[in-house]
């Protein structure tokens, strides 16, 4: 293979990439900016929710709280009246 | 404002009817691709011209016409982004349209395999689905193929009435972005906050510089793209409504502020206001409660669309369910605005919030016809209908 052909190929490739664009990363980490009230579950005790617009971590126990004393943490799921909780 | 006295409205011979994909087929298609594409090169169209603007020269797949309040619509978008960003449409631009369940069959073999629609800038020639109409008459207004596809599909976007909700990355990582991959829901809440921040007479002179408008930011607006969106990320608001919404006109008042009665003239050939809605044709109206409460409709209509129109910012995001509200506010429902849809001549008991609030009365047709409209409080009397 000659010294030209990986350039060329290079230049190819990177033809190829402007035209289908670069993927713009989202902006899901903790501090991102947000203005959504979507709360995702980052494992069984941590959720990701968007307060005064900015992406913060809060503790599942502290979000059912909020919700009322009917309520508790069940994992990485939607907080469910304490009256389901399993009885064993 | 520009006057519409040279708009003509002339149809034409129905449209070849086109054939060869199932629904499902196009529906699974359109589901795989929301694109419009910019510049392109097509291969022209049997469809027939069937009406003549100021701008524009229209054919259509539809079943239905266009009513003269869809074209005056159309230079009204047109004049619009004339006036704010300070372009001219230098040419008239012949604009092919396909029903929504029929795009594949324009765009797809005009413009690529997943497009919605496109323009041809050397001869002003717009393929396009009816969804992507408004979208592409904005490229055609300014013609500025050399535009980041970030700004330029946003702008577009934006121009064509689109709601805008603050989104998933930001701004300045769309740099390098393409048509396929550019974020359009932070493009349009992007571009449409640059409007209101800084006005749309900067938003024009990066539009009409052209390139890379990630570069030229500096030079329009004073300050760089980055210290813009650190302000954009800290005060902009959840979303804002179209540009286009709530500005019918009053219905007549009976009692200030809580009911209404109002005649209403509906001309699919000749009425300014009057717009086709699928198998009928419709008239937008507003009204203003002051008194939040129960009301009660009465129309000899077919029916009728209500929602609650949102002030010029959105600041909070929608609540659980309040896209299902008797009249939702219109920022409930993304990316189309919501709304609640109605059938029959009573409809009683819609919970009103205090505010303004767009109602969109139909009648099943496209010809001609008269719709009265009565609005009052569920506790007390119905107000006549003037004449």
């Amino acid at each position: 293979m000659s010294a030209s052909k990986p350039k060329l190929l290079a230049a190819l490739l990177v033809l190829a990439a402007a035209c289908e664009g670069v993927t713009p990363p989202r902006l899901d980490q903790i501090g991102d900016p947000c203005r959504d009230f979507g709360q995702v579950c980052v494992d069984d005790n941590v959720v990701l929710r968007c307060e005064a617009g900015v992406r913060v971590a809060s503790d599942c126990d502290v979000v059912c709280a909020e919700r009322g004393p009917a309520y508790v943490a069940d994992g990485c799921e939607l907080p469910v009246p304490r009256s389901m909780e399993p009885t064993s | 404002m520009r006057s519409l006295s040279q708009l003509v409205w002339r149809r034409g011979p129905v449209p070849r009817t086109i054939r060869g994909v199932s629904p499902t087929t196009a529906r699974t298609a359109l589901a795989a691709s929301l694109l419009s594409l910019g510049p392109v090169t097509g291969c022209g169209s049997e469809l027939p011209i069937q009406y003549e603007t100021e701008h524009l020269r229209i054919a259509t797949d539809f079943d239905h016409p266009l009513c003269k309040g869809d074209l005056v619509a159309l230079e009204r978008i047109i004049s619009t982004v004339e006036d704010e960003l300070s372009v001219k449409m230098k040419r008239v631009t012949t604009v092919y349209v396909w029903d929504d369940d029929h795009w594949h069959f324009g765009p797809n073999e005009n413009c690529s395999a997943t497009a919605l629609g496109c323009i041809n800038y050397s001869t002003s020639t717009i393929w396009t689905s009816r969804e992507m109409l408004e979208h592409e008459l904005v490229h055609a207004v300014v013609a500025t193929p050399s535009l980041a596809p970030f700004f330029d599909e946003a702008i577009a976007d934006v121009y064509a009435g689109r709601q805008a909700r603050f989104g998933d990355t930001a701004p300045t990582a769309n740099a390098g972005t393409s048509w396929l991959t550019a974020d359009r829901q932070v493009g349009r809440h992007f571009i449409r906050w640059l409007r209101e921040q800084w006005g749309a007479e900067a938003l024009g002179e990066l539009t009409r510089a052209g390139g890379d408008s990630f570069k030229a930011f500096r030079s329009v607006y004073g300050v760089s793209i980055e210290a813009a969106e650190a302000l954009y990320f800290e005060e902009a608001p959840y979303g804002y409504p179209s540009m286009y919404g709530c500005d019918g006109p009053r219905l007549t008042e009976q009692s200030a502020g809580v009911a209404w009665a109002d005649v209403l003239d509906l001309d699919c050939g000749a009425g300014e206001d009057t717009r086709v809605g699928g198998i009928g044709m419709s008239v937008h109206r507003t009204f203003v409660v002051t008194e939040p409460g129960f009301y009660t409709f009465n129309l000899d209509a077919d029916w009728f669309d209500i929602f609650r129109c949102s002030g010029p910012r959105v600041d909070q995001a929608p609540l659980p369910g309040e896209a299902w509200e008797d009249a939702p506010l219109h920022h409930s429902a993304f990316p189309s605005g919501g709304y609640q849809h109605y059938y029959g001549r009573t409809v009683r008991d819609l919970y009103l919030e205090a505010g303004t609030h767009d109602i969109n009365i139909g009648l099943l047709g496209h010809d001609q016809g008269t719709a009265r409209i009565a609005i009052w409080p569920s506790s007390g009397a119905q107000p006549a209908t003037p004449g």
